[in-house]
Order: structure tokens, then sequence, then C-alpha cells
């Protein structure tokens, strides 16, 4: 994205917001004269501000200061003064009146309330035409304890003076502190959302994600120490925790810049892991050996570094004409100038006037284009996920479709299966039934002596198994009932030829599920019409009862005639041999027994 | 003037020549039957039926002619002649083609290898209100019927299905009754009309009746059906 003008034009009013800008009018006077009260060598004049560590070394200790303050006219009004920066402990009377303490005197590395700017009201009655006004200064070894120039003049606007510094060093940090947290917290919740993700840019976008929670958080954590009057721990310890966490944030941000922006710098990892180590090398040899010019020394090396560095980085990235690339470079330019800065003013002057590191204000241009860039990413991998389970989508609906295929195949292949061997079932039968029959009448044809009533009979018991056959295909499936009708149905002539006194005793059945194909009908409806064809051939029965109930587990068929034994069937033929091999391949049950009051056939049908 | 004892008019419409000319002697050697015409095309038929030619009083009709199916003839013939009763002639007697014929108007059916006299009996026994019928055809009718939701709730146990009770509904018009269901279903398991006539204590004669007035039945739920599938579907329009 190529940047336009409205957006140099944004830059650039967020530059103009200055921290130096406190409005002094009116009546107000500043006062930077003092005495330094010395317990040994008495009053020493001294100009303010008032820089502990530069007037007294690598020590701790309580510092007497002694202002005065001539009133031209004694005021109707309240008068106040305004503390840009008192501390790291102060206590202040005026005219010999204790008007403010805050923090001790005697505890050193306590709270250190020159971080924030203080006012304090002065009575009326308490103003003289010459006021003295002792202040006592509890300084912390190498805290940037002193005094700055005090404003004194009527409260309305003492106040409004302090109310302004106040938003710029407290309010405008809080608020500069909770958009770092919030894009802390965001990059560690999209890490988060990545975790599961193997996809190289995946991972890729998880570290660069991480790597941008914790910058963010060191940052959160140094921005934490300008306003953070009762640290959690003891000053030089905490000391050493803030220089860590301005270390990391420089390394964070290197990192992901060069990650974020795709910039190819050798051994970047080894560079950080140095600049790093030393830095911490630096800051304990500072804080807790008491050698303060490693860690400036140290930040000055960086800064020098970083400038340079800084140049070629930023050459780089608005060479591409970017949006985000331009916007990275400025916030690494305005980052870069404004820490080099505030290493001058802070480890030179020691922030004499107390207004605060202006990197926090900079260092909004570098959360900023981390966001930016963060949100990017993420919508890229959500375009890149969404794309994914389209494509998988796609793939789900080809291969359901290939799958409805094969199942279509399938079908179509066990109908083509049913169809041939429906079409192999009749033909057998057509074979075996009117064939054999046809085949029959055509050899008592060519005989020399054709008996016609011989050939009738053959012929119509040829009609008559193809009839079977017909009704076995028609017959419903599982329906014994229908099965043992049509049966009785086409012998009737004969049954009734035979003189047979026929009990039918068929109840309603239920479905048999061995008798679902057409198959299975056909191969019943030749058991039972050999059972009943024996009796009418074979037996010289008076009466037949045919019976099908309903039993346990199953249907049982009965076939019984009262046929003598010596008249039934007594030795298993072709037909009996035949009945049991379909029975057994149909897995049913049968049994035949002859006795002298006739022959039985039992069927039993399981229903399961 | 149909009486009974009276002479029959009977159409025969059969297009192999040999059963043509046997079921022509049939009607003729009757003294109650007289041969009305023998034709053997759907064509000659119908404008045959369509000629006025005196009172048909019986039909005998081939379901498969060379120039199409035996029950456009039948249709007709009924449509011409509302007097007139027609019987399929059949080799099988199978219950597909002659429920179709059935639903037609048809009143039963003819084995083309009956004996003559067996023939005519039938043609006079289903004008004195007997239709033949066999397991496999009651139980297609019934099949039928249960289709379209009108067999009545009752005693009828069919092993097709469980649920046919629960589809029992209909009116007396045009569903079946209670008797009418259980004469059905004791014919598909294989029981004479004697046998029927005795389990549901009555006669013969009514057994037979009931099968003809099923048979009517088939026929109206079938042309009813048709006319709401036509509708449902737009091809009839003022229904």
């Amino acid at each position: 994205m190529v940047i336009d003008g409205v957006c140099w034009r944004a830059v650039l009013a967020i530059f103009c917001l200055s921290a130096w800008c406190t409005p002094v009018a009116g009546q107000v006077v500043q006062l930077d004269r003092a005495q330094w009260i010395h317990a040994d060598a008495g009053p020493q004049p001294v100009r303010l501000p008032f820089v502990w560590d530069r007037v007294a070394g690598n020590r701790s200790g309580v510092a007497h200061l002694q202002l005065d303050w001539a009133v031209e006219a004694l005021p109707a009004r309240p008068m106040a003064l305004f503390l840009p920066k008192a501390g790291n402990a102060v206590e202040l009377r005026v005219n010999g009146s204790l008007l403010m303490r805050l923090g001790s005197l005697e505890q050193a590395n306590s709270s250190d309330f020159g971080k924030l700017p203080q006012w304090v009201v002065v009575p009326g009655e308490l103003v003289r035409r010459d006021n003295v006004i002792d202040i006592k200064l509890r300084a912390d070894e190498g805290r940037r304890a002193g005094l700055a120039p005090i404003f004194a003049g009527p409260l309305d606007e003492i106040e409004s003076i302090y109310r302004w510094r106040h938003m710029d060093r407290f309010t405008l940090t809080v608020l500069i502190l909770g958009l770092t947290l919030g894009v802390s917290l965001l990059a560690f919740s999209l890490a988060w959302t990545q975790r599961e993700l193997t996809h190289p840019d995946d991972v890729r976008n998880r570290w660069i994600f991480l790597v941008a929670g914790v910058t963010e958080a060191s940052w959160s954590l140094r921005l934490s120490d300008q306003i953070w009057v009762d640290p959690p721990l003891p000053w030089p310890v905490w000391s050493v925790v803030s220089s860590a966490a301005y270390l990391a944030w420089i390394a964070g941000a290197l990192v992901f810049s060069h990650h974020a922006c795709a910039l190819r710098l050798p051994a970047l990892r080894q560079v950080v892991v140095i600049f790093v180590t030393l830095g911490l090398l630096s800051a304990l040899l500072s804080r807790l050996l008491a050698w303060p010019w490693a860690w400036t020394a140290w930040m000055g090396v960086t800064a020098v570094g970083l400038i340079a560095y800084g140049h070629w980085f930023s050459w780089t990235l608005l060479g591409r004409r970017t949006y985000l690339d331009a916007l990275v470079a400025l916030a690494a330019l305005a980052n870069i100038g404004a820490g080099a800065w505030m290493w001058w003013v802070f480890r030179w002057q020691s922030d004499p006037m107390g207004a605060g590191s202006s990197q926090r204000y900079t260092s909004i241009l570098f959360t900023s284009a981390l966001l930016l860039i963060l949100l990017q990413r993420f919508r890229l991998a959500s375009v890149r996920a969404r794309e994914n389970i389209d494509l998988l989508d796609r793939q789900v609906a080809l291969k359901e479709q290939e799958l409805a295929q094969v199942y279509r195949s399938q079908e179509q292949w066990a109908r083509e299966q049913a169809t041939q061997q429906e079409r192999q079932r009749i033909w057998r039968d057509l074979h075996d039934g009117l064939g054999a029959h046809l085949n029959t009448a055509l050899r008592q044809l060519q005989s020399d002596r054709v008996d016609p009533n011989s050939l009738r009979d053959t012929l119509q018991d040829g009609l008559f198994q193809l009839k079977l056959s017909v009704d076995a295909a028609n017959l419903p499936l599982g329906d014994l009932g229908v099965l043992l009708g049509s049966l009785r149905y086409r012998l009737a002539p004969r049954l009734q030829a035979a003189g047979l006194t026929l009990h039918w005793e068929v109840d309603a059945l239920p479905r048999l599920p061995q008798l679902e194909s057409p198959q299975a009908l056909r191969e019943l409806q030749f058991i039972v019409y050999e059972a009943l064809a024996n009796v009418l051939q074979h037996s010289r029965a008076r009466s037949l009862l045919v019976r099908a109930r309903r039993e346990a587990g199953g249907v049982v068929l009965l076939i019984r005639d009262d046929g003598p034994l010596e008249s039934g069937v007594s030795s298993p033929g072709r037909g009996l041999r035949s009945m049991h091999e379909r029975a057994l391949a149909l897995g049913i049950e049968l049994a035949i027994s002859h006795g002298q009051s006739g022959t039985q056939v039992r069927l039993f049908i399981a229903l399961h | 003037m149909n009486n009974f004892g009276s002479v029959w008019r009977v159409l025969v419409v059969e297009d192999d020549d040999d059963t043509r000319r046997f079921l022509v002697d049939c009607v003729s050697n009757h003294e109650q039957l007289v041969l009305a015409h023998a034709l053997g095309t759907v064509r000659s038929a119908r404008q045959w039926l369509s000629s006025d030619p005196g009172p048909v009083d019986a039909l005998l009709c081939d379901l498969g002619l060379p120039d199409g199916n035996g029950i456009d003839v039948i249709a007709h013939a009924l449509q011409c002649h509302p007097s007139c009763e027609a019987l399929v002639l059949s080799v099988f007697g199978d219950d597909q083609s002659v429920l179709a014929s059935i639903e037609a108007g048809a009143l039963g059916y003819i084995h083309k290898d009956s004996s003559w006299g067996d023939i005519a009996q039938t043609i006079l026994d289903m004008k004195a209100g007997a239709s033949p019928i066999s397991p496999l055809l009651a139980r297609g009718v019934l099949s039928r019927f249960r289709r379209w939701g009108a067999v009545p709730a009752g005693p009828v146990q069919s092993p097709n299905s469980a649920a046919g009770s629960a589809l029992a509904s209909g009116s007396e018009s045009s569903g079946l009754s209670p008797r009418e269901a259980e004469v059905l279903d004791l014919i598909a398991r294989g029981f004479s009309y004697a046998e029927i006539a005795a389990l549901q204590t009555i006669s013969v004669r009514t057994v037979q009746t009931h099968i003809k007035n099923l048979y009517r039945k088939l026929a109206v739920h079938s042309r009813s059906e048709a006319v709401f599938e036509a509708t449902r579907l737009g091809l009839l329009h003022g229904h």
C-alpha cells in the first residue's frame, strides 16, 4: 500500500505532541535558586534543577534545600506550589509549617515520588511578603533523585499547570500502557489460536505472534516503571528487572520487525543474544555493583548501533513503498531517535525536569504497526483457512459423488446379478420342466406306437410345471400361505380326481425371512409339490392333511396322509433326496416319517 | 331382458385361429350361449362394438393381441355396452395381467387350457353372479386395497403387512367390508369356496357374490385413483 498525504499528516501530528509543554502564565513565578544546607559545610547556593547523582556521587542521602519566595502583595486567595519533580521522598515546609510529606526520608530505596509531579496548597494566612520554603529530599543512589524548579502562584493557576503535567505523565502513560497490554494479550491469543496448525506459514505466524506478545509485554513492564511509585521489588532489583524489560523490548522489536517485514539480517539471533546478555550484565553491574557507567555505556553503544542500523533498515523498508513497511520504518526511526535522546537526557542529565521518557509516545507508532501486522497476518491466515475449508468441502463433495457413483454401480451390479440369477432360475425351470416334458412328448411322437393319452398327460404335465414356475415368480416374498394356496389351486383337479378328503388348515402366518427370494419360494414350492405329488402318485391314501401353524420360533408345515406303509415311499428315491437337498440349502428342517397310519412330512421354517 | 335361463350373446376376441375356433365352438355348442362375433384384433373389435351390433352380454378377450392390449377392448366394450361382462383369456391366470384386466373392468379369467365345458360354465357362472379367482389373484386384490388404505380393521391378519389394520379405512361403497377382506384372505391361503362358506357361516353363492363385488370395487377404485392421479398431475381439468 502506498503512503498518501493524509497518512503523512497524521504521523506529523503525533510528533507535534510535546511532553515539555508546560503552560506558565499570570502571577506564577518559577523558583530556581536555592541554598543547599550542609550539616557540616553550611549553606551553599545552587541552581535548580538540583540533581543528586551529579553533586553527591554514588551514594544515598538526604538533601536539605531552602528557597526564598518573595510575594509582592499579600494574597487574598490561597496560594499553591507546583513541584514537577521532587524526590525520591520529599518533605516541604513553608515558613516553618509542614505542608507536604511524601514517602519516608529515612528508609532508603523505598517509594519513589519523584516519578510523578506534585503540588501543595499554601494557606493564605501562611503567606508573607518574604517566605522561606524548606525542602528535604531522600535521595537514593542512581535513582535520579533531585528537585526541579518550583512554580509558585495562585491556587487556580498552579492547579491548572499541575493537571496538565499530570495528564501527560500519568494519564497518558496509563492509556499507552493499556494499549500495549491489550496488543500483547491479542498477540498471545492469536498465537494460541494457531497452536494446532502445522502449515509452515502458520508455524511462522505463531512464532511472530509470540514474539509480538513478549515484546509488548516487556514494554508494558517498562512503561509501568514510569508511574509506579511503589514497585513490587526493592529499588536496585526492580531497576534490573525494568532494564531487562527494556532490553527485551528492543530485542523483540528487532526480531519482530525482521520477521514481519521479511528482512534477512545475517546472524540476527546471535546479535540479539549478545545484545541481551551484555545488556543484562551491564544492568547488574550498574545497579547491584554500583557501577552506573556500565549501563550508560552499554545504552550508548546500543544507541549508536541502532542509529546506524536504523538508517539501513528504514531505507530498505521505505524503498518497498508499502503502507505497513513505511509505518514500521517510521516507528523504528522514531523509537531509535527518542531512545537516543532519552539516553542523553536520562544518563547524562538524570531527567532533571521530571519529564519522563518521550519513548512512550514513539512506542505508540511501533505498537500500531505491530497491531496492524498482527491483524493482517491473522486475516491472511483466516483467509487461507477458509480456502482450505472450501477446498476440503469441494474434495469431500467430490468424494461423496464418487462414493455415490460407486454405490450406484454396486446397486446396478446387484440388480443385474439378481436379474441374471432370476433368468438362470427361469431357464433352469424351463429346461427341467417344460423342456423335459416337450422332449418326452417328441420322443413319444417319434415312437412307433403313439399313445394319445400318454402324450396328452405329458403335455399337460409340462404345462403344469410351467404354471408352477410362473406362480413361483409371482408369489409374494415371505408368504407361505399364498404358496400353499396357489399349489392347492393348481393341484385342485388332481386332488379331486384322486378322491382324497382334504383337510386344509393353513393359519394366517407371519412373514418368513427365509422365503424372501423367488429362488427360495421356488425351492420350497418344489418340496411341497413333491410331498403332495407323492401322496397323489404313490399312496392309496383316503385323506390328506395340510397344516401350517405358527409354533415356537417358526412355522411348522405338516403334510400327512393315511396311506399304508407299503404303498408309500419306503426308500429314499431321487425325489426324496432332492427334497432333503433343497431343504438343507434353504436352512429348513425337513423330517419325513412313514408308518402304518401313513406318511408324514414335517417342515420347520424358522422365523429368524 | 337377460333373465335367468336366457341366452347370452358372447363376443370372442382372440388372435390365434385355433384357439378362437375352439372358443367359438365352446360358445356355439352351448344352448344358453350365442356367438355375437369372433374377432382377432383390437381395432376390429372396437369398430364392431361401436357399430351398434345389438346387445353384448359377455366378452371373452385375449390380452396379447397383435395391434394392442385386450384391456383396451374390455374398457371399450364396457363403455359401449354397460351390461357386458368380460372374462380374460389367460394361459397362466397369473395375478399381474389378470389384475390389470380386473382394474379395467373384467370380472374374471378363463384358462386357455380349460375344457370347453368349463369355459361355457365359467361364462354362465359369471352371468349368474360368480367370478373365478385364484389365491395369487386374491392376494393381489388384497394388496391393492391395502395400498389404498381401504382394508377394514378386523380379524384379518396378513403375513405381508403387520400394519394392515392400522391402514384400515375406507367407505362402505368403495372400501372392503370386513367380510370381504376375510374372504379374500382365506382364498389367498388356499381355502375352497365351500370351506370359506363353512368358516364364515354363509352360502357358497354368497362367497362367489363377494368375489364379483370385490372385482367391481377394485375397478371403481382404480378409476378413481386414475382420475385423482390425473387431476393431481394437472392432466384433467374441471374435476
